[in-house]
């Protein structure tokens, strides 16, 4: 009887948790994955092992804190697991860019950008573009952008999470940034 | 001298990794001049180099700085049900 009661009251308190933080979760994912129903599912996840990890959370945090700790880890663990998926070898997409001496292909080189920077990160239309562009990205060059850049993380943490060296790392950003370069001249500076 | 000067030029591709290496580390004194003299001849490396720096800039603020963050707020009801339903 007595946990019959509980077991209600958690689901109560659940509820109002979903329709309280589940919009602001979702909008957190959606920064930070490439497509809405990945965001969606990390978010239903999040709940499920919320939901089943109850007595871990006692009130000791706020739970928007709680939740979005879980979030965090279901978004990196994504991360994690999309680097065991096979993915185009690094030099067949370095050879879009650089021919066979390693420079710059003529149709690829870069011109200067005319930019006013302070302006450019006060835009909210050059930052939809960026958006875009970094949802253009292949996961695994998404991964370490969204690890190194937007979790701040440290290379030694990185590398662990991912299982991959330093060496590895910095080669990933590195084509990373000359493929959202590529994309950000194409849609923004050229225009 | 002139055979020097050969082992120390590098590739536009080299040269990219390079600036990448520079942010997360220290480059050794012979990655420094290899890359340094690179530049020196090589436009657009040059603009590669800036455009390098003002991406990693962009990306840092694109979450931390909340004008950048300052996307629209969506609901999303569809989901709350979802959600509700599976736990």
């Amino acid at each position: 009887m007595e946990d019959q009661k509980v077991a209600s009251e958690k689901s109560i308190l659940f509820r109002t948790w979903v329709e309280e933080y589940s919009d602001m979760m979702y909008n957190w994912a959606m920064q930070r994955l490439s497509s809405k129903e990945l965001a969606e599912d990390l978010v239903q996840d999040t709940f499920v092992a919320a939901f089943n990890s109850f007595e871990k959370f006692e009130g000791k945090s706020n739970p928007k804190t709680w939740l979005i700790a879980i979030l965090k880890n279901k978004i990196t663990d994504h991360y994690r697991n999309s680097f065991k998926k096979p993915v185009v070898s690094g030099s067949e997409f370095m050879d879009v860019f650089f021919d066979e001496n390693g420079s710059w292909k003529a149709n690829q080189r870069p011109s200067g950008w005319n930019t006013d920077e302070g302006h450019l990160l006060d835009n909210p239309e050059f930052s939809e573009v960026l958006g875009q562009c970094m949802k253009h990205l292949p996961e695994h060059y998404a991964a370490t952008l969204h690890l190194r850049f937007l979790e701040e993380k440290k290379t030694a943490d990185i590398c662990q999470e991912l299982n991959i060296t330093e060496s590895n790392l910095w080669q990933k950003i590195h084509r990373a940034k000359i493929q959202l370069r590529k994309c950000l001249e194409e849609y923004w500076f050229k225009k | 001298m002139k055979r020097l000067m050969r082992k120390m030029m590098i590739s536009c591709q080299v040269a990219g990794e390079l600036v990448t290496k520079r942010s997360f580390r220290k480059l050794s004194l012979r990655e420094r001049i290899m890359l340094r003299l690179h530049l020196k001849v090589c436009g657009a490396c040059q603009a590669y180099e800036k455009q390098s720096i003002l991406l990693d800039k962009i990306l840092y603020s694109k979450l931390n700085d909340k004008k950048l963050s300052d996307i629209p707020y969506s609901t999303n009801e569809e989901l709350k049900k979802r959600i509700i339903s599976s736990l």
